[in-house]
């Protein structure tokens, strides 16, 4: 057996260019294609995979047109004549009526393409403003078990009378730290090469975005939540997003626990270009506590040694009490 | 650790699926950790009546005690109808209407409930989300519940009476990744405790006959579609996709479906339908294939294309299935279609060049030995119940002892 690995998109890629050009060239019979098309979206999913509008409008365009030919085929013995006879009998007015549907399906197709058409300039204009995700931005030295915050980030989080969530987790070291001091601690990180290991061995770690992860999250849920890297990429939209959901997912005495870049730092050479690219500034430490306190959270601010970074660690209702 | 399972049907009668996926870890559960594991279950074996076939009562199954009680109803009548009328917007249909789909949906299983709620097990698995006995039961239990989805992007997903379902468990129990955020795009519980397991390939146990000797096709090649032959699970599509192929491109290539046949299949010289086999058979089939395909849509994880990887077998499967394309992304083992087209260039190349088809195979193999070994995958799944069971029934519940 060949040892070398298939580059599954580059074959998936010249499979799709020579479906291309194959219909281009009229090789495949469009009748029978859209009948076979029928056949394949009757049992697709709701939404499509990833939720894909395109692959759903395909479907409503392949089902919208439909057949006055009504197949005669039968188990019984005179079944298919006498079905054939009728089907000719009734032909002009199955076909009337079916020529009415059609028209009608046709045109709430043809609305919904323009939808799509608008929807796709809509987002193409908001691309200009955001990106989808938040990317993880971590500090050279500032991650880790030894990194300065650790231990004041496990200590708070012990305090959490519930779950915690712990985003850009990377290996899990503090999940596991939480864990081991009896939290019931999960994390996130998009990076799922940094998890994949962690998760194998029993953590409950996941390869998923912050903002998608707390679009999914019930009402008063979380008893903490460790930002760990995930608040100086992002846009104001998604900074209010976020904030939002740090209001509602979290308990009444809920622990926050922020550890960031500090924006006096973001010209330095220890910065990931991630930081640049997001177009994104982080923000200043006093304004997370004036924004956390806004959320009826008492914080305070900590800075790194070296003044690069910092950490906000919040308690909802209460200041919070010495480890 | 003492574990229940609650599945609709249970036992070496049942292929494939959430039911035979459950009986899996139930008995590599007792027999590779020595764990004390319990199933709730009906007396049906044929999942589109629910009919009663089996005595009720408990019995011993490899290990394993089974706990069977007969339905107070099955699948109803109109269920198709009312299934019909869903279909366009489940999300819009009401609590009451919903209720209605999921007793019509059968096995309606009261005397099986009141018994879960007598069960001395340190967890209760609930094993698929679709059924009766799971949206009544896992909201009875006082024990912390654990369901495994088995979801698929499905009407019935977006139907209100799972919402409290989901809302009830303590943990979640995956196939895959794309099912978990199948799962949390339709409902909130992303912040509940999850595990991504998958399923174990079964050890292979073929008797080394030809695979064309056991379908009898002579020297025809042959490429394979294992699993339930039913219309909901892509097979009639699948059938007439290979018919326009062969139409279009002649040669002795067969198809052969392996599986329980609920489903018509258009009639052709090139189309082998087995029935149901034993395991042998099954794998001796499955060997000498040149492509295991898998058309349906809706999987929640498909082990018939992990068993075709086992034997370093390519696979084809349906794009709109996130989880299938999933599994083939993160190995390299397969390529999926999302039409025809696709479906006859996919096909056809991997016909067309063996090397191809040796690459994907071995790619798919490795990644099965890596990471469904069941020695592996059944030391995270006792992990993740012993923490289950550590952190404690954390839901709220109706039952009346709480």
């Amino acid at each position: 057996m060949s040892d070398a690995a298939v580059d599954i998109d580059s074959v998936r890629s010249e499979i799709a260019d020579e479906v291309r050009r194959r219909r281009a060239g009229g090789s495949f019979d469009a009748l029978k294609e859209r009948e076979l098309e029928q056949l394949f979206h009757q049992y697709a999913p709701l939404q499509g995979r990833d939720g894909a509008l395109a692959e759903t409008l395909r479907a409503v365009d392949v089902t919208a047109f439909i057949d006055p030919h009504v197949p005669v085929a039968s188990s019984q013995p005179a079944g298919t004549a006498i079905k054939r006879g009728l089907r000719k009998a009734s032909f002009w007015y199955v076909n009337w009526i079916a020529t009415q549907v059609t028209r009608a399906l046709s045109t709430v197709a043809r609305s919904l393409h323009l939808i799509d058409d608008e929807l796709t300039d809509m987002r193409k204009s908001l691309d200009g403003l955001t990106f989808s995700g938040s990317p993880v931005i971590e500090l050279a030295g500032a991650e880790g078990p030894s990194a300065w915050w650790a231990e004041s980030a496990r200590s708070l989080g012990v305090q959490a009378p519930g779950r915690v969530l712990v985003s850009a987790c990377a290996d899990g070291w503090l999940v596991s730290a939480l864990v081991s001091a009896g939290v019931d601690a999960y994390g996130l990180d998009p990076r799922s090469e940094r998890i994949m290991e962690a998760e194998i061995a029993g953590l409950d770690l996941r390869d998923d975005d912050l903002l998608d992860h707390l679009d999914a999250v019930a009402d008063d849920r979380l008893s903490g939540m460790v930002l760990n890297g995930t608040t100086e990429a992002l846009l104001p939209a998604q900074r209010r997003r976020l904030l939002r959901h740090i209001d509602q997912v979290l308990t009444h005495d809920a622990v926050v626990v922020i550890h960031a870049v500090h924006p006096d730092a973001v010209d330095g050479d220890d910065v990931p270009a991630e930081l640049d690219l997001a177009g994104a500034r982080p923000l200043r430490p006093i304004t997370w506590v004036s924004l956390l306190e806004d959320l009826g959270f008492v914080a305070t601010v900590e800075l790194g040694p070296s003044e690069s970074d910092f950490l906000v660690t919040a308690r909802r209702g209460s200041p919070i009490s010495a480890p | 650790m003492k574990v229940a399972f609650v599945t609709p049907r249970y036992g070496p009668q049942v292929m494939g699926g959430a039911e035979g996926a459950a009986r899996s870890l139930a008995e590599h559960l007792v027999a590779d950790l020595g764990h004390e594991v319990e199933i709730y279950t009906t007396c049906a074996i044929d999942h589109l009546t629910w009919a009663d076939v089996l005595e009720p009562g408990t019995s011993q199954i490899n290990g394993v005690t089974v706990h069977r009680f007969r339905s107070a109803a099955g699948r109803a009548k109109e269920f198709f109808i009312l299934d019909g009328s869903i279909r366009s917007a489940p999300s819009a249909v009401s609590m009451e209407e919903g209720n209605r789909w999921v007793e019509a949906n059968g096995p309606v299983t009261p005397e099986l409930l009141d018994a879960l709620e007598d069960s001395t097990a340190d967890v209760v698995a609930f094993y698929p989300y679709l059924f009766y006995m799971t949206v009544h039961g896992i909201d009875r239990v006082r024990q912390p519940a654990v369901l495994h989805p088995a979801a698929h992007d499905e009407p019935a997903l977006y139907l209100k009476p799972y919402r409290n379902t989901f809302a009830s468990a303590d943990a979640f129990c995956y196939h895959t990744r794309a099912e978990r955020h199948l799962v949390e795009r339709v409902l909130p519980v992303a912040e509940t405790p999850q595990i991504v397991l998958g399923l174990g390939t079964n050890a292979e146990v073929g008797r080394g006959r030809s695979g064309a000797e056991v379908l009898g096709t002579g020297d025809r090649p042959y490429v394979v579609c294992v699993g339930r032959v039913d219309e909901q699970k892509g097979a009639v599509m699948l059938a007439n996709f290979f018919i326009e192929y062969k139409r279009r491109h002649p040669s002795d290539l067969a198809l052969a479906f392996v599986g329980p046949t609920s489903s018509v299949l258009p009639e052709s010289d090139d189309i082998v339908i087995t029935g149901i086999v034993d395991e042998e058979d099954k794998w001796d089939i499955i060997a000498d294939a040149l492509v295991s395909i898998s058309p349906s849509a809706m999987e929640s994880f498909s082990l018939v294309v992990l068993e075709g990887w086992v034997k370093g077998i390519p696979a084809l499967v349906n794009g709109t299935c996130g989880p299938t394309v999933e599994n083939c992304s993160l190995s390299g083992g397969g390529l999926w279609f999302d039409s025809y087209g696709s479906f006859e260039i996919a096909l056809g190349r991997l016909l067309a060049d063996s090397a191809l088809r040796e690459q994907l195979g071995a790619a798919g193999q490795d990644f099965v030995r890596r990471t469904f070994d069941w020695p592996v995958l059944i030391r995270r799944y006792e992990a993740f119940l012993e923490q289950v069971i550590a952190r404690g029934r954390t839901m709220p519940t109706t039952s009346p002892e709480r």
